[in-house]
């Protein structure tokens, strides 16, 4: 499948969502929430390590480029805003102050599945960007923080 | 700019195709991932009741947004469709007149991407079927009788519209 649509992260988030949701709502009821998560979960993470790889591509897999993604690709169009704290060539430290797909999750008061479905992304999306960084992060917007605080490193 | 479908569409910028092709993107894989663990029929039947359910009360909401007869209901739903899906699609028009609408389509691009997929249930679910939840819309006044599509390997999508008379 081509994927080549120009077309800015938030709205491609918010289109895969109006179809997700109907159809995770639904295993949900049948299945619990547990089994529903799991199957989910591992294939968002799939996805989202395709997608690293094919940004570590385009921006270079390293922290600079992760940085120009984050700026470009996931604020681009205003879809967060990003408060850089920390770079350096083995770390990367921003607290993202505002989410607007959080925003979007929680005006249909399902940011439980906006977790699953967002958030859980970006953990597998460092693995196949890069083989050296991970992403630890304590607690983000869509949980009901004030602020996410992404801190990418270089692994030990 | 606001239309009647943005609810549908979620961004009018996207070409239909390209919105259909991003959903398909991401629920192809979380749907081949279900049928492994629970086998094709019981995911096939999760994904059919979830979006047919979501489709038919999204256009249900959108209809009872639109003022006027049902037959009105069903003109301003389906033009707005037409105006986002024509460049997709090439048809004729058999019969056009106050009693009936007979469309035959015979080529689909939607038909096309989700057939070269081998997902062309999913593809009359996320399109094919639009057409029925819009003509819902004009119940009683207007209504369509489909008996083959494209989607599902037929030479053409037999569109019949029969109209009530106008009161």
């Amino acid at each position: 499948m081509s994927d080549e649509i120009a077309i800015g992260h938030l709205q491609k988030r918010k289109i895969e969502a109006r179809v997700l949701i109907p159809f995770i709502t639904a295993c949900r009821e049948k299945f619990g929430d547990g089994p529903t998560r799991e199957a989910v979960a591992a294939t968002i993470r799939g996805l989202a390590a395709e997608e690293g790889a094919k940004w570590a591509g385009s921006f270079g897999g390293d922290v600079a480029g992760l940085r120009e993604l984050a700026e470009t690709v996931w604020a681009g169009g205003g879809g967060m805003d990003i408060q850089v704290l920390d770079q350096a060539d083995d770390r990367l430290a921003f607290n993202v102050t505002r989410c607007r797909y959080a925003e979007f999750f929680k005006e249909l008061g399902l940011e439980d599945l906006g977790s699953l479905i967002h958030c859980s992304r970006d953990h597998a999306m460092v693995a196949g960007f890069s083989d050296d960084l991970e992403l630890a992060r304590s607690q983000t917007i869509m949980e009901g923080a004030s602020c996410c605080d992404f801190r990418f490193r270089r692994k030990t | 700019m606001t239309g009647v479908l943005d609810d549908y569409l979620v961004d009018p910028r996207i070409s239909l195709l390209d919105k259909t092709r991003i959903q398909a993107q991401v629920l192809v894989p979380v749907l081949r991932a279900l049928r492994a663990e629970l086998g094709k029929g019981k995911a096939d039947a999760i994904v059919k009741q979830a979006l047919r359910d979501w489709s038919s009360q999204l256009f249900a909401a959108i209809g009872e947004g639109v003022e006027g007869s049902p037959r009105r209901k069903w003109a301003t739903l389906q033009g707005a469709l037409n105006d986002v899906s024509a460049r997709e699609v090439e048809f004729e028009i058999r019969r056009q007149d106050k009693e009936a609408l007979d469309i035959d389509v015979t080529r689909c691009r939607f038909a096309e991407f989700f057939r070269a997929l081998g997902e062309p249930e999913l593809g009359a679910l996320l399109i094919c079927e639009t057409d029925v939840d819009i003509a819902s819309a004009g119940e009683g006044e207007v209504s369509l009788d489909r008996a083959q599509t494209l989607m599902r390997g037929a030479p053409s999508c037999t569109f019949r519209y029969k109209f009530a008379p106008r009161g």
